[in-house]
């Protein structure tokens, strides 16, 4: 028994070592991409209730950070052809470590661009047959209710304008599908292989957040709730590309 | 973590290969199982744990297992595995929770103090044990309870097995050591049956009491309230209950002059109960004026030893909360009104300590040093909708009741 066992063993071990790397066997397993993001403060990572700048003097603080990232795509260079990831909703809660995204079997080529969209679109959105589904889950606490929908951007903790000497309670809760955002970064060189796992790292610079494309003061911050497109289109520009 | 772990090994397929020949495999993760169910931590109300009783006996259900029905709208329970259970086991659980041998003077057990007539909770502001001894806290409902990331107000265990022998254990509730329990449910011929039927032999183990008892407390979904009904269209809500579900789950805006009650961010709507993710769904709602104080409940931080959880409890479900009187953590609210005037309380937002969301949720401009602000119609309203989370189907249901001898 014991020898038969050993051989078969050894056998596995053989076939498995012949098959590492790239190559034209179809057993060769489906290719991934792995979608790390680091959420940081500018060049500072985010912790909770450490104090950060934003815009000019204002600082903020966070204890809870979660948002939604969806319809995943990876688009190829000159067509504009892209590969939708299916069911592609992903909660994402940095102070839980939960902040990658993986994107299974795309298919074999290259590609120019990753696409993706902070929220969730307007029909899961409104779609009571959709939040059994684990990413959409509502007793993750990103939902109000089949109305309003979904909470895309959750960001809790203090805030302290400039001419303020003390931090006081801030909450943000953006949603509604008027804030829904569609970003699309370039990607130097993405080829899909079977057999390998790629890595695309993503850095999301929360301080764009106030100190993005839209100024957005802390005085004028106490609760975004449901609404917010200036919020909206600065979130849409926190995302690059780590080379 | 191990709980898990050990249940997924243990709950394998039943009845095949030698079970003699696997109880040598077995032992390192019923080991294990035992050691997890020590405490996370310890303070001077906190009881000592299970007796650490060599535990051998597999914890391998017999029979097939079934899916508790959930609806879809609940989401995931924090633990998967948690919608299957075994019926043999959930039997034998269900006995143990009637149970009265099971605390040190025989007079009460499980279900004295999760009483299925009222909730699963007792009607008493803090619990009675053996000896006329008072406990600290409310009664826990023990309704939906797949639904909760850690379990006692304070969040020291993590999983319904750890949770199950800690009461039998503790000084002011059965004050019964675990050994001690384990030979006198030995000592008890009916469970020479059940215990048999359930795993296969009649050997009784702290793990396999621990496990029975968590497969019957997951039998207790309730999820056919008039507001369930209404979600999947099986059913109307009236207009103030309508008028009074959406104060619920509407953050209020006083800028946009949109009227909220503030209840859902933290009461999450499917559930009414709190998020599932690390130690989110625990929360300070402003209950203590002072944080202090040698008699202030520190709740979260007493197993977190992290000060800026001090004052912090588990955000309990909302079901049948018609039924669970009275309510917060020590029991002070004998009424749903006294609970929507706490939180429409005008010194609230400057509790020490206070959650962020209690602090931005308000009715009325200027935005800072406000209150919620709710008019006496829109509390009754919300109090309406709470009621409609009433379900008589799982209040009635025999199967929750003390069987038969």
């Amino acid at each position: 028994m014991i020898k038969h066992k050993t051989l078969l063993c050894a056998l596995a071990l053989a076939t498995m070592a012949l098959r590492c790397g790239p190559d034209k066997d179809p057993v060769t397993s489906d290719p991934v991409v792995r979608i790390p993001i680091s959420f940081m403060v500018g060049n500072q990572r985010l912790v909770p209730g450490r104090k950060y700048a934003a815009v000019a003097s204002d600082s903020f603080q966070v204890q809870h950070m979660a948002l939604y990232i969806s319809n995943v795509k990876l688009v190829d260079r000159y067509s504009g052809w892209f590969w939708a990831q299916p069911d592609s909703y992903h909660y994402l809660n940095p102070m839980q470590g939960d902040t990658v995204i993986t994107l299974n079997n795309p298919p074999t080529q290259s590609f120019g661009f990753l696409e993706f969209s902070i929220g969730v679109d307007s029909v899961a959105n409104s779609r009571i047959d959709y939040v059994g589904k684990g990413e959409l889950s509502l007793n993750q606490g990103m939902a109000w209710d089949w109305n309003t929908g979904y909470k895309f951007i959750l960001m809790e903790g203090g805030r302290k304008p400039a001419d303020s000497t003390r931090f006081t309670a801030m909450a943000i809760h953006m949603g509604g599908n008027t804030t829904y955002r569609t970003v699309r970064l370039p990607l130097t060189n993405l080829t899909t292989t079977r057999g390998r796992t790629h890595t695309i790292s993503l850095n999301a610079d929360l301080r764009k957040l106030f100190d993005g494309p839209r100024t957005i003061r802390m005085s004028q911050v106490n609760a975004i709730l449901h609404g917010g497109e200036n919020f909206a289109d600065n979130a849409a520009s926190i995302f690059t590309v780590v080379q | 973590m191990i709980c898990q772990l050990v249940s997924a090994i243990g709950s394998g397929p039943a009845g095949r290969g030698h079970r003699l020949g696997r109880l040598g495999l077995r032992a390192l993760p019923v080991a294990l199982l035992a050691v997890s169910l020590l405490p996370g931590c310890r303070t001077k109300d906190q009881p000592e744990g299970p007796a650490q009783a060599v535990d051998t006996a597999a914890v391998t259900p017999l029979g097939s297992p079934v899916t508790v029905a959930m609806p879809n709208y609940f989401g995931s329970p924090a633990r998967p595995g948690d919608q299957k259970v075994y019926p043999r086991v959930v039997d034998l659980g269900r006995h143990l929770f009637f149970e009265k041998a099971l605390s040190q003077d025989r007079s009460i057990s499980c279900a004295s103090c999760h009483d299925p007539n009222m909730g699963f909770s007792d009607g008493r502001s803090r619990s009675l044990g053996v000896n006329g001894s008072i406990g600290s806290r409310n009664a826990m409902s023990l309704i939906n309870l797949a639904w909760n990331s850690h379990y006692f107000w304070d969040g020291r265990a993590g999983t319904l097995q750890q949770q199950a022998l800690m009461p039998i254990a503790h000084p002011d509730e059965m004050n019964l050591s675990i050994a001690e329990a384990v030979a006198r449910i030995k000592g008890l011929p009916k469970y020479d049956t059940l215990m048999t039927r359930a795993y296969g032999d009649n050997k009784v183990t702290a793990s396999r009491l621990a496990d029975a008892l968590a497969q019957f407390e997951r039998t207790l979904v309730s999820s056919n309230s008039r507001y369930d009904k209404y979600l999947r269209n099986e059913g109307s809500l009236t207009p103030q209950e309508i008028r009074g579900m959406t104060l619920f789950f509407t953050h209020p805006d006083a800028g946009s002059r949109l009227r909220g009650g503030n209840c859902g961010d933290c009461h999450l709507n499917g559930t009414t109960g709190g998020k599932l993710v690390g130690f989110e769904g625990f929360a300070n709602n402003g209950t203590q004026a002072d944080l202090n104080s040698p008699a202030a409940d520190k709740g979260l931080e007493l197993f977190t030893r992290n000060p800026a959880d001090r004052g912090k409890f588990r955000i309990p479900n909302l079901r049948n909360i018609e039924l669970t009187a009275p309510y917060m953590h020590d029991g002070r609210f004998g009424t749903l009104e006294e609970v929507l005037d706490h939180y429409n309380h005008a010194d609230l937002f400057s509790r020490p300590n206070v959650d962020t969301l209690i602090k931005v949720g308000t009715n009325r401009l200027p935005f800072e040093q406000q209150s919620l602000g709710l008019t006496a119609q829109e509390k009754a309203d919300i109090i309406a909708f709470l009621k409609t989370l009433t379900d008589q189907e799982f209040a009635t249901n025999p199967n929750f009741r003390e069987p038969a001898r």
